[in-house]
């Protein structure tokens, strides 16, 4: 079915372009800010067990 | 002011939410993209071309509201002293941005087949252009300025100025002769397109803004947990 629109009408070429940019683009912005946000998150886990572990660590040296 | 001023209030809504804007963001992009792509009539002149109209206007419309909101956050930020609300303008310009690169690239696209160019400079395409820069410096600011409140305060500068352009974006159809067409929906007056076109326009709309609340979501909690790591290590 696309192959034929494709071949009947020029202007799904913008049409398909036009969608196929703004889908790319939230995609991008989307994942980009998911990973950022995860990458922060989980130091801020890592922070916490290095904090734990090392507060049980001197309490057991004490 | 609604609890805005607690940085608290957008990051327990997140916790709570994000699960459900994605699945509603996921339904009405498919109901939007199957109405705009393929149930929704063409246009008697355009033809297909006008489907392009169902992601270049609520592009459009994000990419100014966005900044509306940046400018009023910007305004609040350097009067008031509310440091959150730069937090909310930091947090919304990549998506903002974005939505105002979707808008030129799209209408590029859809101006070929219908005027038969992809540019020309006429007041609404340049008054875009403008805003799509003043977005640009407002980020690079950010990313460039290693002093938070220094940054803070300029790129509060740069949302106020930049304000005067939107007016100008809204009324550039009207107070010049433009190659680009009036506005078919105004607050004022009823839409002057048929509700079949109308539908899934307000369907893509629909799914944008939520999508754009997902993303701010993101961007916020992670600015805010960002600035208490900075104030901690220093």
């Amino acid at each position: 079915m696309t192959i034929e629109i494709f071949k009947t009408n020029f202007v799904w070429l913008f049409v398909i372009t036009s969608y196929l940019i703004t889908f790319f683009s939230l995609f991008v912005l989307y994942f980009r800010s998911a990973q950022k946000l995860s990458a922060i998150t989980h130091l801020e886990i890592s922070k916490d067990r290095e904090i734990k572990r090392f507060s049980s660590a001197s309490s057991q040296e004490i | 002011m609604f609890g805005l001023q607690n940085p608290k209030t957008f990051f327990n809504f997140s916790d709570q939410n994000i699960f459900w804007l994605k699945v509603i963001f996921f339904l009405t992009a498919i109901i939007g993209l199957v109405f705009s792509l393929f149930i929704s009539p063409k246009d008697y002149l355009q033809q297909d071309a006008v489907r392009i109209m169902y992601v270049h206007v609520p592009a459009s419309w994000i990419s100014l509201f966005i900044f509306a909101v940046i400018s009023f956050s910007s305004f609040l930020s350097l009067i008031f002293k509310i440091r959150v609300f730069s937090v909310y303008a930091k947090s919304l310009a990549p998506i903002g941005l974005v939505f105002a690169f979707i808008s030129l690239s799209t209408g590029s696209l859809w101006g070929y087949p219908t005027w038969g160019t992809f540019w020309t400079w006429d007041a609404r395409l340049t008054s875009m252009l403008i805003l799509f820069f003043t977005y640009v410096l407002y980020v690079v600011l950010w990313k460039w300025i290693k002093n938070y409140f220094f940054a803070e305060k300029i790129t509060n500068i740069v949302g106020i100025i930049g304000f005067i352009n939107l007016p100008i974006i809204r009324y550039s159809v009207d107070w010049w002769n433009t190659l680009h067409q009036p506005s078919s929906i105004t607050i004022n007056s009823a839409p002057t397109i048929h509700t079949s076109m109308l539908f899934p326009l307000l369907v893509m709309f629909f799914s944008f803004c939520i999508l754009s609340l997902l993303i701010f979501l993101m961007r916020y909690k992670y600015e805010i947990i960002s600035f208490k790591n900075s104030r901690y290590d220093n």
